[in-house]
């Protein structure tokens, strides 16, 4: 009985969190169902988006004399090849930072700020973190999975929930005026 | 026959004379946890005591979350042999594949969710005994701003 006093009390207590983060997930599932079974199985529209950032890649790292060229997806170069799969191309962080601001309960004006201006700065977040993975390959290829796997996709998460933080501060809470 | 080795798990069945087989790499489904526990540690906890009830809380979730991962690749595993030994490949294991793959991608995602998820609940802050009021030291200053000792202040009745 007093277990479920207690749990009452908690749901309760904590009722406008349970609600935004039942949301979030369910918004999270529905980005990855849409992105990675809907688009990309019917559509295939990720092949030439991954084509697309591999271009990105290679003339950014040409600026300082890479001599990198791409064939597809694959960013090729002298000492070093990588190819751009599924995982690397920011779908995920985009899907965490849309489900979070759609979660959010804050006005549609600052929701729309907020999708329209997030979605580029994570493209770009996702597009260093190619680059820096590039140059992790030339220069320690054999860290090179390990930065792939735990640096790499942590950064870019990371990012998105610094933008969303910013967001929530800057268009979604509001202040109370001293 | 299940065998485990330098963090790789494979099941293989022989069955009809062939051998079918199925890795898991335990580090895709565990990427996340090094982001987690990185981020608890920093995170500012009102006591010690907190700060192990919040690494607590977040093993338990991924402790549960990966063992899910490990039954639905084993799950998948044994409806792809179905289906192969049937002759309808990657009819219905897709599916499983699609959730333990996703939940290999996510991994930093989860880990973002579970640190938001618990400073949203306090779970940082110190417990509040059963009056409703935080304990205070007695030398502490009163929060009611006097500026005096919690001892001769509000604490003094």
């Amino acid at each position: 009985m007093r277990m479920h006093r207690r749990a009452i009390v908690f749901f309760r207590t904590h009722a406008k969190v349970l609600r935004f983060l039942s949301l979030f997930v369910l918004l999270f599932g529905l980005c990855y169902f849409l992105f990675n079974i809907v688009i990309e199985r019917w559509f295939e529209i990720f092949r030439p988006f991954l084509a697309f950032q591999a271009k990105a890649v290679v003339s950014i790292v040409n600026l300082w004399g890479a001599g990198a060229w791409v064939e597809s997806e694959m960013v090729n170069s002298p000492r070093f090849s990588m190819r751009i799969a599924r995982g690397c191309d920011g779908i995920e962080a985009l899907s965490f930072f849309l489900a979070a601001v759609l979660a959010f309960p804050a006005s549609g004006r600052a929701k729309l700020i907020g999708i329209a201006s997030g979605i580029p700065l994570i493209q770009v977040v996702n597009l260093a973190r190619l680059i820096l993975l590039y140059y992790a390959g030339v220069r320690f290829p054999a860290l090179f999975e390990g930065i792939h796997i735990y640096v790499g996709q942590a950064l870019v998460i990371l990012f998105s929930t610094g933008i969303f933080i910013f967001w929530l501060e800057r268009f979604a809470v509001e202040h109370r005026r001293a | 026959m299940i065998t485990a080795k330098n963090g790789i798990g494979e099941i293989r069945v022989y069955t009809n004379g062939k051998s079918y087989s199925s890795e898991l790499h335990i580090d895709t489904v565990t990427s996340g946890l090094p982001l987690l526990l990185a981020l608890l540690s920093v995170t500012r906890a009102d006591s010690v005591y907190a700060k192990i009830r919040v690494l607590s809380i977040a093993l338990l979730i991924t402790t549960l979350a990966t063992m899910t991962a490990i039954i639905l690749t084993a799950k998948e595993t044994s409806m792809k042999i179905t289906e192969t030994v049937q002759g309808n490949a990657g009819h219905h294991s897709s599916y499983f594949y699609h959730a333990v793959d996703g939940y290999s991608i996510c991994q930093p995602v989860l880990a973002v969710t579970i640190w938001i998820a618990l400073m949203m609940f306090g779970s940082f802050k110190k417990r509040r005994d059963k009056s409703g009021v935080s304990r205070i030291h007695r030398n502490a200053p009163c929060p009611c701003g006097s500026q005096q000792k919690y001892k001769r202040c509000c604490g003094n009745t």
